[in-house]
């Protein structure tokens, strides 16, 4: 029988995007699969426009509501009453933990996916990351190097417009960026300082997915930093404003909404998956649809979770795991409020506007001599900000006074959160719950995860040298933290199908594609095989479309 | 009439309106709906906390009806099992009659505010303990500065900033703007 599509993409989000438009481009038949339901760009940004008063919890929604059926996503710094149709239901999407495991998984089901909710910090990664694993044995070794990848980094960053500002330092590589949106008064002054005295240490401006100049029918950001309920300017990088349109226009993309895949099928006679079998949520009728090649895309939990459930005869531990290692070594970067500082001296100076970025300085730590008691390193991100009104409910009074106290702007204040790179460990895995399962009959993902001792180490230098910062540009230090935040709170969730040489150590090539199954993607944050101290999206994107790459080549020569 | 007086009827007369405004403003549920009581009351302390001055005051922008809503869903915490400083059965304007007196209501302007202060001030106090008048007032200042009026008019809200200026003069008694974002979040 021959199969439906060229490639059925599972997932509709950062890389399953980017999945469909590359592949679409390149002339293949794509269908494109997403679980949540259709989310149109701009029509369907139901909050956008909308005021405070104009919500009936003023924009910070109701938290009896919330405490019940929300309890995961509220934990979310940009879930609010305006971007909660973002967030999942976690009443009705359940996962279950192992004892003593504190996780929260951080979801968006819908078309878009997290592309809608993604905080667009993009970043490079250099080869003091992708060379890690074997410098220090944690982990396999990447099959892939930063030449590899730097070509695919050029061209995502000039599709989907990432501003920045080249700083020529070797553990972030500079990109195809256009103009930087601006420190504020208090960074440019910090930057100054901090490496007067530490030439290692750099603040930039935070290398966004946010236009700075208008590009292929998207307007240049707005600065009004609510990107999370949706853009109609299309002014940052999601789904609905850049690659869904790219994929559409070429006429070779189908896409399905309200759509479960529930299982990937494979053929034990011809040894290739064969296509996805596929539950529509809203009228519960399943299907099966085919194609010659497979991308997964569903999120890195997601696209293992999928993997897991697909066992059969041939694969009775999840689809592609002749390895034993799908579902290991994921990891989450070990992230915390390293230090929050007063700074004096700018009380005559203010700004205008809310710029969708703050500042990051890139890892200094254990790159070309060891100078931590630690592995690997941290990097901040963080930037200098100025109190408003609600710091009112910290301030004694009543009255008039008081009134006009309450709208004046505060002073300067720097904050740094540090955010350390989480090394791999079998430990840290997701299964199949032996027992609880989902309204469909599906077994639930089962997630293991702790932050371990260089985690804690790493996070503890993190704060005594941003104090130590602080302290160098005159700050006055509030308090710091150096305890990470719980699994998952970085969103950054990555790992369980990791790339590698070795087919009895890792589950992907260095293309992406399983070692047992020739026509099988996975090109999601599940291949990673470390994760670095920057964000990854940025190469979760620059993976997927060298995938794509290579999946064409194989496709049009008859490979697969 | 003595400016003491006329403080006294603005503020009962403001108290009676708001009120009679609360009722349409409270979500559905008469069950949840606190006593007209402690309604007035709650009017009377919002107007206190943030009276009419140049700009509208906590009662025009109609705050205790918001107040009492987010009690009853829970906002700031107060339906939490183990909120810090939480009145018993989460009964904060329960608490709230009690720590300001059976005969607050009908006490002057001077009395009142006396009362009040002398809660806030012992809320706010180096090392008190959790006091529900801090998450009482903290309701009563979101209620107001997410208002139209109290964002609009109390403060600047510029929706579409459209540019981001990294530096510029701060002039005294400029206000801050109720929309910045992350002012809201860190502030």
């Amino acid at each position: 029988m021959s199969a439906t599509f060229d490639v059925i993409v599972v997932g509709s989000g950062i890389t399953g995007g980017w999945a469909a438009k590359e592949l679409t481009e390149a002339g293949l038949k794509v269908l494109m699969i997403e679980r949540g339901r259709k989310i149109e760009h701009s029509v369907d940004y139901e909050t956008e426009l909308k005021n405070p008063w104009d919500m009936p919890f003023r924009g910070f929604g109701d938290a009896e509501l919330y405490a019940r059926e929300y309890a995961v996503q509220m934990r979310n710094r940009h879930f609010n009453e305006f971007s909660q149709s973002h967030f999942v239901n976690d009443a009705q999407n359940p996962y279950s933990v192992e004892d003593g495991t504190d996780f929260s998984w951080f979801r968006s089901y819908q078309l878009g996916g997290r592309s809608l909710t993604w905080g667009r910090q993009s970043y490079r990664w250099s080869d003091y990351d992708f060379g890690a694993n074997k410098a220090d044995g944690y982990g396999t070794d990447w099959p892939i190097r930063y030449a590899d990848l730097a070509p695919w980094y050029d061209k995502v960053e000039s599709f989907i417009g990432v501003s920045g500002a080249k700083e020529g330092i070797a553990t972030l590589p500079d990109g195809q960026f256009q103009p930087p949106m601006a420190l504020n008064v208090v960074e440019a002054f910090a930057r100054e300082k901090i490496r007067a005295k530490w030439p290692d240490r750099v603040i930039t401006i935070g290398r966004t997915a946010n236009l700075t100049e208008a590009k292929d029918g998207r307007a240049p950001c707005q600065n009004r930093n609510i990107c999370m309920r949706g853009c109609s300017f299309g002014a940052y990088f999601s789904t609905q404003s850049s690659t869904l349109p790219a994929a559409q226009k070429t006429g070779n993309l189908t896409l399905l909404t309200d759509s479960l895949v529930e299982q990937v099928d494979y053929d034990p006679a011809s040894k290739r998956v064969t296509g996805v079998r596929v539950l529509n949520t809203k009228t519960g009728a399943r299907n099966t649809h085919t194609a010659k090649v497979v991308f997964l895309n569903a999120g890195s939990f997601n696209s293992v979770h999928l993997l897991l459930r697909s066992r059969s005869e041939a694969f009775p531990h999840g689809l592609a795991n002749s390895s034993g290692v799908l579902g290991t070594h994921i990891m989450d970067h070990a992230s915390t409020l390293s230090v929050a500082a007063l700074i004096p001296g700018f009380e005559a100076h203010t700004t205008f506007g809310n710029r969708p970025t703050g500042v990051f300085m890139p890892r200094f730590r254990n790159l070309d001599k060891k100078d931590g008691d630690f592995t690997r390193g941290y990097s901040f991100q963080g930037g200098a900000l100025q109190s408003g009104w609600t710091a009112a409910k910290r301030m004694a009074g009543i009255g008039a006074d008081f009134k006009r106290k309450a709208t004046e702007i505060g002073p300067w204040r720097m904050v740094l959160v540090g955010f350390a790179e989480s090394l791999p460990r079998a430990s840290n895995r997701l299964t199949l719950d032996p027992v609880k399962t989902d309204a469909h009959g599906a077994p639930l993902l089962r997630i293991a995860f702790a932050h371990g001792e260089n985690e804690h180490k790493a996070l503890a230098d993190a704060k005594a040298e941003a104090t130590k910062m602080m302290e160098a540009i005159g700050g006055h230090v509030m308090f710091g933290f150096d305890e990470p935040g719980q699994g998952g709170s970085a969103i950054h969730e990555m790992g369980g199908a990791r790339m590698g040489h070795d087919p009895a150590t890792s589950v992907l090539d260095k293309y992406s594609r399983a070692h047992d199954v020739p026509n099988l993607f996975v090109t999601d944050g599940a291949q990673m095989a470390s994760s670095a101290t920057q964000n990854p999206s940025l190469t979760y994107m620059a993976l997927t479309a060298r995938a794509c790459d290579h999946a064409v080549g194989l496709l049009k020569s008859g490979a697969v | 009439m003595s400016a003491v007086d006329r403080r006294s009827v603005l503020g009962g007369s403001a108290s009676l309106v708001a009120a009679s405004l609360l009722w349409s403003d409270i979500a559905r549920g008469a069950a949840a709906v606190p006593p007209a009581a402690s309604l007035r009351l709650l009017t009377r302390v919002c107007d206190l906390v943030i009276p009419r001055t140049s700009a509208p005051g906590a009662v025009d922008a109609k705050v205790p009806g918001f107040v009492a809503l987010a009690l009853k869903h829970g906002l700031e915490g107060t339906l939490g099992p183990k909120a810090l400083g939480a009145p018993v059965g989460n009964d904060y304007l329960g608490w709230l009659g009690s720590a300001l007196g059976k005969d607050f209501m009908a006490q002057p302007p001077r009395v009142q505010t006396a009362r009040l202060t002398q809660i806030d001030a012992a809320a706010y106090a180096p090392n008190a303990a959790p006091s529900p008048w801090r998450t009482l007032k903290a309701l009563i200042l979101i209620g107001y500065f997410t208002s139209e009026a109290g964002a609009t008019k109390a403060l600047r809200y510029v929706p579409l900033p459209g540019r981001f200026d990294p530096d510029l003069q701060l002039k005294p008694g400029t206000k801050s703007i109720s929309n910045d974002w992350t002012a809201v979040d860190f502030g």
